[in-house]
């Protein structure tokens, strides 16, 4: 791993980020307002780039973030403007997911307490079991439990009640 | 020289910053000391370690263990 040497310095200096942000020696800066992102939006952008990057906030005034994103390895300037933008996007992303998360929040609410209601109103395997134990299961009105013989008779000829061969 | 960072209280967790010392003990001497709004860190890479890439590695570690945080808190707070 190596950090930006002078040569690296001066070539990065001479150019501009297409983005507007500030470039340094492998890393790229900018600011960001918390009345358009806020806190929570910055934290979730900054946790997906930990891997990809070194991430440090500061906070140059009130209200306002300021993100500087160093890579790992050396970076020109085009890569590190990739950086920052796939960064800007993800903090859009966030922001928005958030925002979404808030005015869904009720309605969320409201299917997990339904959900649980419904849990608890199932009756558990106990409850269950006692009430198959109350039930008069010997009551047999369609005399299913009466064998065949005993409601209809024997058939005549068939005493043995043996099985007959078909090839006899 | 050792390298500098400085924590905003408004960003990172004091927390955050003690759980990553405690962490880079092996690997570098860090001195903290609160400094106006924030806590400043000290950060003298142990040799053998490149010292900026110790710095940048405790910086993402402190950042990440306020996320981690503040996560819980919010988890905890919704319960």
């Amino acid at each position: 791993m190596r950090y930006g040497g002078s040569q690296v310095a001066l070539t990065v200096a001479e150019q501009e980020s297409r983005l507007g942000f500030t470039l340094g020696p492998d890393h790229i800066s900018f600011e960001v307002e918390e009345s358009v992102y806020p806190l929570e939006a910055v934290y979730g952008a900054c946790y997906l780039f930990l891997e990809k990057c070194f991430v440090y906030l500061t906070r140059p005034k009130d209200e306002v973030v300021r993100v500087r994103l160093t890579s790992q390895d050396p970076a020109s300037p085009a890569e590190l403007d990739a950086l920052a933008g796939e960064f800007a996007n993800e903090l859009l992303a966030q922001a928005l997911r958030q925002k979404l998360s808030a005015s869904t929040a009720r309605i969320r609410e409201y299917y997990t307490a339904a959900a649980l209601r419904a849990a608890t109103a199932a009756p558990s395997i106990d409850e269950l079991l006692a009430e198959l134990e109350s039930e008069e299961l010997l009551e047999d009105p369609l005399e299913i439990m009466v064998p065949w013989e005993e409601k209809h008779g024997t058939k005549q000829g068939d005493d043995s009640g043996a099985k007959k061969d078909p090839k006899a | 020289m050792p390298e500098r960072l400085v924590f905003d209280r408004s960003l990172y967790s004091p927390e955050a910053i003690d759980s990553a010392v405690a962490l880079f003990a092996e690997h570098a001497k860090i001195v903290v000391r609160p400094d106006g709004g924030g806590m400043v860190a000290e950060i003298e890479a142990v040799e053998g370690y490149d010292p900026g890439l110790v710095a940048h590695t405790f910086g993402n570690h402190v950042l990440n263990g306020t996320i981690a945080r503040r996560q819980q808190a919010a988890l905890a707070g919704d319960e």
